[in-house]
C-alpha cells in the first residue's frame, strides 16, 4: 500500500506512556502495510514527557516494524517545507504540528491523532484543509 | 592474531577521534577493538529498544479491550485512506 498515516507528537507520546489501544493500532496498521511516518520533531516534543525507557519503546517501534520510518529534516527541501508551514504558525510555536503538517502534505497523508482538540489552535491559523484522523472509541 | 584483516578509509578526523577512544580505554586496545565496542554498544541500545517496544506490544495483545478498540480504529482508518480523494 502506498497510502499511509502521519504521527502526531500527542499520539506518540501515547504510545511511549503505555497506551495499549494505540500500541495494538500501530501493530495493526504495520501488518496491513500501512505506512507510518513519524515526524523527527513531533519525536523530539514527545520526548519531552517521556522517561528514557517509554522513549526507548517508541524508538524500538521505529526500528521493529516494517511500515514505520522516522521522517528527519535531512535536506534543504525538508528545511523549506517545514519552514512553508512553520511561518503560518509563528503567532502561536509549534514546531511539532509544523512538522507533521509538511511531512503529511509531502507525503499526502493523513495525520493520525490521539486528541483533535490538540489541533484546532493549528486548524485556525494554517491556509489548507488538514486531513486529520482521530484515534477514538 | 592471524584473523584476515583489511583496512578502511575513513576521514582523518574520525580517525582522529577513534584514537582517542583507544587511548582512553589504556594501552594495547587497538581501533578494532574500539570499534567491536562501539558496535557492541549499538546492538546493545538497538535491543534495549526493540525489548521495550516488544513488551508494549505483549501487553496490548494479551488486553482483550485494548484489542477490540483497535481493531474498530484500524478499520475506520483504513477506510478513511480508501475514501475518493477531493482532488
Amino acid at each position: 500500500m502506498n497510502a499511509g498515516y502521519v504521527l502526531d507528537d500527542v499520539t506518540i507520546g501515547e504510545l511511549g506512556r503505555g497506551d495499549l489501544v494505540v500500541a495494538n493500532l500501530v501493530a495493526a496498521l504495520d501488518e496491513h502495510a500501512v505506512r507510518m511516518s513519524v515526524p523527527a520533531i513531533a519525536l523530539a516534543v514527545a520526548q519531552h514527557t517521556l522517561s528514557e525507557a517509554q522513549a526507548d519503546a517508541v524508538h524500538g517501534m521505529i526500528h521493529r516494524l516494517e511500515h514505520v520510518r522516522l521522517e528527519p529534516i535531512a535536506s534543504t527541501e525538508d528545511v523549506l517545507r517545514l519552514s512553508a508551514v512553520s511561518v503560518q504558525l509563528t503567532e502561536q510555536q509549534d514546531m511539532a504540528a509544523a512538522h507533521t503538517v509538511a511531512v503529511a502534505r509531502y507525503l499526502g497523508f493523513p495525520i493520525l491523532a490521539a486528541d483533535l482538540k490538540r489541533w484546532e489552535p493549528v486548524r485556525a491559523l494554517v491556509p489548507w484543509e488538514l486531513d486529520i484522523y482521530e484515534i477514538s472509541g | 592474531m592471524t584473523a584476515d584483516m583489511t583496512s578502511i578509509k575513513v576521514p582523518k578526523a574520525l580517525r582522529d577521534e577513534l584514537n582517542e577512544l583507544a587511548n582512553q580505554a589504556g594501552r594495547g586496545t587497538t581501533l578494532a577493538d574500539v570499534l567491536t565496542r562501539l558496535l557492541e554498544e549499538h546492538k546493545t541500545t538497538r535491543l534495549r529498544q526493540r525489548l521495550a517496544f516488544e513488551e508494549l506490544l505483549a501487553r496490548a495483545k494479551a488486553d482483550p479491550d485494548a484489542v477490540a478498540r483497535a481493531e474498530r480504529i484500524t478499520q475506520g482508518a483504513i477506510e478513511h485512506l480508501r475514501r475518493p480523494q477531493a482532488s
